[in-house]
């Protein structure tokens, strides 16, 4: 399952590094690096990282895509899960601690395939939930 | 602000080459699907998947069902298993692999006596009869992990079953 989502992670403009974590024996997720430089707003001086977690108990998908900068704390993501079932299966959350702002809302993906999903929400994360929700403006 | 309006997706996939696109997406294919679907899902022309979808069988990745007039693929779940299985004989030494194995199953057994049940899925069912949040999250949390490691651990067993074997046959010729 995650070779697939390894190698988008790995050819992401974004990304430096790729690990599974803990670590390569256990293999719970994968954590990308992202190059603070590649993010608008502009960040650092520590890496953000992205937490790409995926999982089927009888063929019903979990998953979380989590976005975090510790530089401010910001951190934001797609989890598919039973957290907020009122939302229906698939939610984003964002945090921002220095804007004290935080929200949960209803998500959606056309495609089915992880790969596929991944690379919508990576498209969807830099190109708009950054801008527009990382700024301590 | 909005939430994700699925027309708005841009789709950029420009880092990935049509080929390495359907061949990341095949090798996640948990439910057998149709070369047209997988074409569909990586918009791509069924005639261009079905070339990488049969290289992929070719290659034991995938599996190839007849199904009635229809060709279905999916994941060869036994040579993904095997792969990983000597991916980790071959990255990691025999101490490495019995401390994590030992760790995983210390945690699981914790976990029994912690919440006094036997399975995940027994913890999540425990989810039901309570009200603090912090509560249902970390159980959430355990059970999520106790799932994955319930996948590892043969995983990790398997590649030190046979790992001196394995080394022998991993070793460079001299």
């Amino acid at each position: 399952m995650y070779e697939g989502l390894k190698d988008v992670l790995q050819r992401h403009p974004a990304t430096t590094t790729v690990a599974y974590k803990p670590d390569s024996i256990v293999r719970q997720f994968l954590q990308a690096e992202i190059d603070p430089s590649r993010v608008v707003p502009p960040t650092g001086p520590e890496p953000p990282t992205l937490d790409i977690e995926w999982r089927f108990v009888e063929e019903e998908p979990y998953y979380r895509i989590h976005y975090a900068d510790s530089n401010t704390g910001f951190n934001c993501g797609w989890h598919r899960d039973h957290d907020h079932q009122d939302l229906g299966p698939v939610h984003f959350q964002y945090e921002h601690p220095v804007a004290d702002e935080r929200d949960h809302k209803p998500a959606e993906f056309e495609k089915t395939l992880p790969p596929e999903i991944l690379w919508t929400a990576l498209d969807r994360l830099f190109e708009k939930k950054i801008p527009t929700l990382a700024d301590e403006g | 602000m909005s939430d994700d309006p699925t027309q708005n997706d841009t789709q950029n996939h420009a880092s990935m080459t049509r080929g390495e696109r359907i061949r990341a997406a095949a090798r996640t294919l948990q439910t057998p699907r149709t070369a047209s679907w997988i074409a569909d899902e990586t918009d791509a022309s069924v005639k261009t998947a079905q070339k990488y979808l049969n290289q992929l069988v070719e290659d034991n990745v995938l599996r190839k069902i007849e199904q009635g007039d229809q060709t279905l693929y999916c994941v060869d779940q036994l040579m993904a298993t095997y792969r990983e299985v000597a991916a980790l004989q071959r990255e990691h030494d025999r101490e490495a692999l019995t401390t994590s194995l030992e760790s995983m199953r210390t945690k699981i057994r914790d976990w029994k006596t912690t919440y006094d049940v036997e399975t995940p899925g027994e913890l999540r069912a425990s989810i039901a009869d309570l009200d603090n949040s912090e509560e249902i999250e970390e159980r959430r949390e355990v059970a999520s992990e106790w799932e994955h490691l319930k996948e590892r651990i043969p995983v990790v067993r398997a590649a030190l079953n046979e790992y001196d074997w394995a080394n022998e046959r991993d070793a460079l010729p001299a």
